[in-house]
């Protein structure tokens, strides 16, 4: 019988630690940490300034009601039209300073999208998922514009700038250019969100 | 030559033991390998976005986690009947700036000055409470928040 061999047959092992050594790099390189997605906002600083006097017409005016819902300007609106007025708002182009501004430049609306304040004030009893929802809505119509001169400049769209900027594979001379263009649409189009909480007095008329 | 005489009878060099090494590095490194993994005290249920960003650095966060606490303590009356958890610490609204505060000491000197806030809000809390620890952070002068939100397709 076989078993009764003097020697047992011996397996050649040595490609074991290959193995082994492929497997733990495999692990190494694939294992990503996920870090959390979400939006970034900046508060504002805690020492009191006096409010800049602005034109109304450079200000849109969002407000978020304890029952959810929203007024922009002066009319009652669903959620999915927020991106489009604000977008309308900030393309707005009243003066000729703005000159890639594609609005219809009308008077009731911004001068230039860096005149031009997001004013959103929002009730104490509505929900957080409701603002958040608004501040999305704000995130889109500011990426959209910002993709849109990003093609017209660039040939390539901010958000795919943004992700390719993330990435591990971006050379350190890429990284300084693409930072360069990312601040130059972010300059077109700043973001200027001033948040408030709405008076309950106010609420009533 | 000399040379290649000594090695012809060199015997082969034994690997068996090779594979052990290297597992043994490798339960090592599993077995030592801690995620920073605290167990959640409050109601958690994210809102969702569809513009989400990454966070670029992650050396300088504090992470608040908002919302009902899942038992035992009961929350605070009215409208600001939310829990904080930092960390493994559960908290009310009121000592949120010194729970921060301690946070931030906890960094290294040179990203005090630049500490950003993860808050992960349940999307179920009024926005009352969202806006008092807006306050509060402000006026530590953090201002960098970022609302963890769960990426949402388009349509």
């Amino acid at each position: 019988m076989s078993f009764s061999r003097n020697q047992a047959p011996s397996v050649n092992a040595g490609s074991m630690a290959d193995i082994a050594f492929l497997l733990l790099i495999f692990f190494l390189v694939t294992t990503t940490l996920e870090t959390d997605q979400g939006i970034s906002r900046l508060l504002p600083s805690s020492d009191t300034q006096v409010p800049t006097p602005k034109a109304e017409r450079n200000i849109l005016r969002i407000s978020l009601n304890a029952q959810d819902a929203i007024m922009v300007g002066n009319q009652v609106v669903t959620l999915e039209e927020v991106p489009g007025l604000v977008m309308s708002f900030l393309d707005n182009g009243g003066k000729d300073s703005c000159s890639y501004c594609q609005g219809q430049g009308l008077n009731a609306l911004s001068d230039s999208p860096k005149a031009a304040v997001v004013s959103l004030s929002s009730a104490s009893q509505s929900s957080y998922a409701q603002y958040i929802a608004i501040q999305d809505a704000l995130s889109i119509a500011y990426t959209e514009l910002r993709d849109r001169e990003g093609l017209r400049l660039y040939q390539e769209s901010f958000s795919s700038m943004k992700e390719r900027w993330a990435s591990p594979e971006v050379t350190a001379e890429e990284k300084q250019q693409l930072t360069q263009k990312l601040k130059q649409l972010q300059n077109l189009f700043p973001q200027q969100i001033v948040e408030s909480k709405l008076d309950p007095q106010n609420q009533a008329s | 030559m000399k040379f290649s005489n000594e090695r012809r009878g060199m015997q082969e060099l034994n690997t068996a033991a090779l594979p052990d090494i290297v597992f043994i590095l490798l339960f090592f490194f599993m077995t030592t390998t801690t995620f920073k993994n605290t167990q959640v005290q409050v109601e958690n249920q994210l809102p969702s976005a569809k513009v989400v960003e990454h966070l670029e650095r992650t050396d300088r966060t504090i992470t608040l986690l908002v919302g009902q606490p899942l038992k035992g303590q009961a929350a605070a009356e009215g409208e600001l009947s939310a829990l904080i958890q930092i960390n493994d610490r559960l908290l009310g609204l009121q000592s949120l700036e010194n729970e921060v505060l301690k946070e931030i000491n906890t960094k290294p000197q040179y990203l005090r000055g630049e500490v950003e806030v993860i808050v992960k809000v349940d999307a179920g809390v009024r926005l009352a409470v969202v806006q008092e620890i807006k306050e509060k952070l402000s006026a530590l002068s953090v201002r960098k928040v970022h609302y963890v939100a769960l990426p949402k397709g388009d349509g």
